[in-house]
């Protein structure tokens, strides 16, 4: 129960506000940067282009003043989960090329460069996202970033893909997360007030935790549909149609020399990693 | 709630009515909370030590909206599974965004097909979906034999199924039924199998594995909440058909 009270107070962006060089960029940028960078740490498989990511990470976290702990917070609970999959990786990655150099075998085991190469860059491929991810969201309040990905949606208008209404279903989306938080909460006492038992949960008892999980789940997509109808309804009185373009009340501000540079310094400095990653690797 | 007017303004293109817009972005608000607060991981003995029924919003979306807003519901259960991962398997976009993409398309596609076929259409595609099952649990008992005995009882429960609910004449029921089965397994196969291809699974034998002990009780729990939901939501919206007592 005490859990279902905090519910309410449910955020899934935690913006730190602050007026540090990141924090003041355009939050156009900040995507771009992100997805370049993101592209780069996919794509990357050598240890020196992880060793610049992680770097280029560890800096722009020290330069937002986020502290080291926030961003690996997260981890902790998967924990167990990354250990098991690395050793799975470690000791049983495939055959060995003819030109790996192998370190351990014994029946089905072998360890070789690369196997130990491919645990280590997805390791810090985990640490490169996260901190990347915790960044933006820190950077940036959620109605920025929706704002921003409405931007980057409106050419897929102009070839007849719903661009206006994907960004319409985040801010929806985002609009009712705490109402729905709180109808959960009055579902779960109701369900509670009734007998039900909702708190156990165990790894044996799946079957059990499922159906007290569907005592909930149930009504709560009934409310949710309940809700989009009259939500429907509001926005058709207001003349709200689906792809409308009356409905965009901001706009962004021009672009800027030094967010234009930045942008093309931080897409550049990707490729360049990229391609000197593939050289290394063949 | 029967005040939406059904004749729709000349506005509207590609079809997506802001009926479907509103309902897509609520069911995206219920797959954000579902993860938020874990309520959509349900706890499993297997080493991943969750299955998910996240993926449920996105298949209710495709059945209830049509494809296109199981599309966009989709993206926002990628979009969220992204920012939350906390393995590598998910922390890739490739993985954790483009199957997440087709849940919906996928479940509102094999809704329509089967909810306009004929008897002879679902009895079918059904049992050639139980024969292609069949054929992949006699591949797995070559390799582990219990786990290829498992499949096994999956395809025959599949083949069973599915005459039962053609005998009984449930085409609505069973076309929600397959829709959820179709989503569910989009789900699985498709990150399994870019999880292998990507290099985070060491081969297709852990891949099936956790293909089966996940894909399984996701099947039945998906095919349970979307039943649940849909027909309940429908015989709302048509008053008229009434409650079956």
């Amino acid at each position: 129960m005490q859990s279902l009270e905090t519910l309410r107070h449910a955020s899934i962006c935690q913006y730190v506000p602050g007026d540090t060089v990141i924090h003041r960029m355009d939050v156009r940028v900040k995507l771009l940067c992100l997805l370049s960078l993101i592209t780069a740490a996919t794509i990357c498989g050598s240890y020196v282009s992880h060793v610049a990511l992680l770097s280029l990470c560890l800096l722009a976290t020290a330069s937002m003043r986020v502290p080291l702990r926030r961003v690996l917070a997260s981890i902790k609970p998967a924990l167990p989960i990354i250990a098991f999959m690395s050793t799975l990786q470690l000791l049983f990655h495939g055959d060995p090329t003819p030109t790996d150099t192998i370190l351990y075998q014994s029946g089905i085991v072998s360890i070789t460069a690369s196997s130990i190469r491919s645990v280590v860059v997805s390791l810090s491929r985990l640490l490169e996202l996260l901190s990347l991810v915790t960044l933006l969201t820190s950077a940036a309040t959620m109605a920025q970033l929706s704002h921003g990905i409405a931007w980057f949606l409106r050419p897929l208008d102009a070839i007849g893909l719903p661009g206006d209404e994907m960004s319409l279903v985040f801010t929806i989306a985002l609009r009712f997360l705490p109402i729905l938080a709180l109808q959960l909460e009055t579902l779960a006492k109701a369900q509670i007030s009734r007998g039900g038992n909702l708190s156990t949960r165990g790894r044996w008892k799946f079957v059990g935790t499922t159906r007290r999980a569907l005592a909930l789940v149930v009504p709560l997509f009934l409310d949710a549909f309940r809700r989009s109808e009259r939500l429907a309804v509001a926005m058709e009185a207001r003349c709200c149609t689906g792809g409308s373009r009356a409905r965009r009340s901001t706009e962004h501000s021009a672009w800027r020399i030094g967010d234009l540079a930045l942008t093309v310094g931080v897409a550049l400095l990707s490729l360049a990693l990229i391609v000197g990653d593939q050289i290394i690797l063949h | 709630m029967r005040s939406v007017d059904t004749t729709r303004p000349a506005s509207d293109r590609d079809g997506l009515r802001t009926r479907s817009v509103a309902r897509a972005g609520v069911l995206s608000a219920v797959t954000l909370l579902l993860g938020w607060t874990h309520l959509g991981f349900i706890p499993v003995p297997t080493p991943a030590g969750a299955a998910t029924i996240l993926h449920i919003p996105a298949i209710l979306a495709g059945v209830l909206e049509g494809p296109t807003a199981g599309f966009l519901v989709g993206m926002v259960f990628g979009l969220f599974s992204f920012l939350q991962a906390s393995i590598p398997l998910f922390k890739d976009p490739i993985v954790a965004i483009v199957p997440r993409l087709v849940i919906g398309v996928t479940a509102g596609y094999a809704y329509r097909v089967f909810s306009k076929s004929s008897r002879g259409w679902v009895l079918g595609s059904g049992l050639l979906g139980a024969c292609i099952v069949g054929l992949f649990a006699w591949q797995v008992a070559l390799s582990t034999l219990w786990l290829g005995i498992v499949v096994g009882v999956l395809a025959l429960a599949l083949a069973a199924g599915t005459v039962l609910a053609v005998m009984r004449e449930e085409r609505e029921r069973v076309a929600i039924g397959l829709a959820a089965v179709t989503g569910t397994l989009t789900n699985t196969v498709l990150v399994l199998t870019l999880g292998v291809l990507r290099g985070y699974l060491p081969d297709f034998g852990t891949a099936a594995f956790i293909g089966v002990t996940h894909g399984v009780p996701e099947i039945a729990v998906a095919v349970i909440v979307t039943l649940a939901v849909a027909v309940s939501w429908k015989r709302l919206e048509r008053p008229d058909t009434g409650a079956r007592l």
